[in-house]
């Protein structure tokens, strides 16, 4: 063994880099304050390490971007450890460095001879910046795809450079696939590359300068081996513990839904370390002072200016107070940044909308992950191919769209928004359950604008025998109502009233000739066989999924209002909504969207 | 896409505007700025459209995002 060292020595002079590398000297001895420097290479390493792990598995493409994460987080053994370590090391980064930032201002370390040092640290500052704004695309999650979105945009605003410089990361005109194969290059290609060269300019700097000990010194000298090894070791395995115990919480790094580009994603915030930018240019002050530049001061000009006061830290800290100012602007630039994180923090919390924003793009980001399970695998077309046929993603979405001006779900608009306007039309809500027919079949919520009452109906003959009739008849045979209930009901054949329904068995079948002789319901309405003569809604099937596509397509049909019928449009007889589109819309409402289900459905 | 940075914006029927959630502001269904803090440089770009028999052609373009006039992004 010691043969085959002298052997290499001779060769590379090893021994002696590794002497000098450990026997440096420490005026004044180890010291925790030393310790930033080498937690940061090691979080480096760390980066290299998982990233190019994680490229193993990584496909990048708009087709498959997100699937291969997904495939990483969810299959792969470990896959979600590697992810976590890598998402949560990188945010380690941003903290280490701007403690590394603090303890070199503080020690004074910036100033001649170290100037050239100092602003490799600054470029390695803003090289990590770089890799945390290109990494966040990298998932093709709707979260990702919509924060960098907003980042490319504001690269346009550059002066004369922006519209090229815009084109060169986006590639092209439209943000997209090649956006994300630009970004990965930078990310996993040209930003480490530039990491790796400033890194080394910076230790090899470092060393030629040595370290800037802090007076006034408490201990003897000494040097870098024992002591101040097992400082920095401890340090980084601290580090470890930390990006390990944020990994282990959050099993792994959160995955949003796949990227749509035609959904909107109201969730889209940058990763928390540009959070006091994102609040500086929401700041009002800039459009007041400013006007319409506001967006270039706020975003490029400030920026930059800070940047050249910490370039020219070094020069400053030669004029009479100095080093002082530099302090003091440092502090002051953290504490700014620190307030404008909380409120920007703080501001999402109390907005309702950016809640239900998140609430759904969780949801969504669930719902996909049982749709894959549901399927063994993801199909050709892609992650987001499933969500486009799922009842309970697109469902809500047509609501708002197509019938939330009228109808109501559950007091909101099927994506949680409110209008300040009373509903025109009956809450959808559990429609066609026993509970919302109970509703409908009580007088005094008949009327209500959870029911008819925006419409027509409120004075038709229907609330007249609710409001009159009913209760009488209720009075006389309390049982009839409930078992009346059940039997329209379950003409539904809702999912969640199914086992229910094998139990009521009986009752269901008394209420089917209740229906007909108590309530004497089929005056007016068709119950299980055709009637000519009925006048109103057809209860054959009721709350079914055909019926609903049935007065969907065209409510003035013989079937349900005919002429009476109020504003509802013919949605699929004039074309606005395929019978896809409406079967969609009645399973999400019938709640008719377990994922086994709905994967058997696409088939 | 909202003018100001690029986030996507959506018609919210219920409230009868174009919302942006970055800025959580709206437009008016015109198009025009009527959020009074509003960050926006100009209101929501409009593209150009030709009705040609009975269909409607849009012509689809990216507008530069934080300033105040109309520049196509090409």
């Amino acid at each position: 063994m010691k043969r085959l060292i002298s052997w290499l020595d001779d060769r590379t002079g090893m021994n002696g880099l590794l002497k000098e590398a450990l026997f440096e000297r420490i005026p004044g001895g180890a010291r925790w304050r030393y310790v930033w420097g080498s937690t940061l290479t090691f979080c480096f390493v760390v980066q290299i390490l998982t990233g190019v792990v994680l490229w193993m598995a990584y496909s990048p493409s708009a087709g498959t971007a997100w699937e291969s994460v997904y495939y990483i987080q969810h299959e792969m053994t470990g896959g979600w450890l590697l992810r976590g370590l890598h998402h949560y090391t990188a945010q380690a980064m941003h903290v280490l460095l701007v403690l590394h930032l603090l303890q070199v201002i503080i020690d004074g370390a910036y100033k001649a001879p170290r100037e050239v040092n100092f602003w490799f640290g600054l470029v390695l500052l803003f090289l990590t910046l770089g890799l945390g704004l290109t990494g966040y695309l990298l998932p093709w999650d709707q979260k990702g795809y919509g924060a960098t979105k907003v980042a490319t945009s504001l690269a346009g605003i550059v002066p004369v450079i922006g519209p090229s410089l815009q084109k060169l990361v986006v590639g092209g005109t439209e943000y997209g696939h090649h956006t994300l194969t630009r970004f990965f290059a930078l990310h996993a290609g040209v930003l480490p590359g530039l990491m790796i060269a400033a890194i080394v300019a910076h230790v090899a700097l470092f060393r030629k300068h040595g370290i800037t000990a802090k007076q006034p010194y408490k201990k003897p000298d000494a040097n870098f081996w024992p002591d101040q090894v097992l400082m920095d070791g401890v340090a980084c395995l601290a580090v470890l513990g930390a990006v390990l115990y944020f990994t282990v919480r959050h099993h792994g790094a959160e995955l949003y839904a796949p990227a749509d580009p035609t959904q909107p994603f109201n969730a889209a915030r940058p990763e928390w370390y540009f959070l006091f930018l994102f609040e500086f240019l929401k700041l009002h002050v800039l459009t007041d002072w400013f006007g319409h530049h506001g967006e270039l001061v706020g975003a490029i000009i400030v920026p930059g200016l800070i940047s050249a006061v910490l370039g020219a830290m070094p020069f400053i800290a030669l004029r009479r107070y100095g080093h002082r100012f530099n302090l003091v602007f440092l502090g002051a630039l953290l504490l700014g940044a620190g307030l404008l994180t909380l409120r920007s923090i703080r501001a999402d919390q109390a907005n309702p909308e950016f809640q239900a924003a998140m609430t759904q793009a969780k949801a969504e980001s669930d719902r996909v992950v049982a749709l894959i399970q549901a399927n063994r695998g993801i199909p050709r077309a892609g992650a987001a191919a499933l969500l486009k046929e799922d009842p309970s993603t697109v469902g809500p979405r047509m609501f708002a769209q197509h019938c939330a001006s009228c109808h109501r779900y559950d007091g909101h608009d099927g994506l949680g928004g409110v209008s300040k306007e009373l509903a025109s039309a009956p809450d959808l809500k559990g429609f066609g359950s026993r509970a919302w027919l109970a509703g409908l079949l009580e007088a005094g919520r008949i009327t209500n604008h959870t029911y008819y009452g925006g419409t027509r109906f409120r004075d038709g003959k229907m609330a007249k025998y609710v409001t009159t009739k009913l209760p009488k008849k209720h009075a006389a045979d309390p049982s009839a109502l409930e078992a009346m209930i059940a039997a329209v009901s379950a003409e539904a054949a809702l999912p969640g009233q199914a086992a229910a329904e094998v139990r009521d068995g009986a009752l269901i079948e008394r209420g089917r000739t209740h229906v007909r002789e108590t309530f004497g319901c089929t005056d007016c309405h068709a119950f299980r066989k055709p009637d000519d003569e009925a006048s109103a809604p057809d209860l054959t099937g009721w709350g079914s999924r055909d019926w609903i596509i049935g007065i969907t397509t065209d409510p003035a049909h013989e079937r349900f209002y005919g002429k009476r019928n109020d504003r509802m449009p013919a949605f699929g007889k004039e074309g606005r909504l395929t019978a896809a589109e409406m079967g969609l819309l009645a399973d999400w409402i019938r709640g008719d969207t377990d994922p086994e289900r709905v994967v058997a459905g696409m088939k | 896409m909202c003018p100001h940075a690029g986030c996507f914006v959506d018609y919210q029927a219920a409230r009868g505007v174009f919302f942006c959630p970055c800025h959580d502001s709206t437009f008016a269904v015109d198009g025009s700025i009527n959020d009074p803090h509003s960050p926006s440089p100009r209101g929501l770009d409009t593209l150009e459209v030709e009705v040609k028999g009975d269909e409607v052609w849009v012509r689809f373009r990216n507008y530069r995002t934080g300033i105040q006039e109309k520049v196509p992004v090409s």
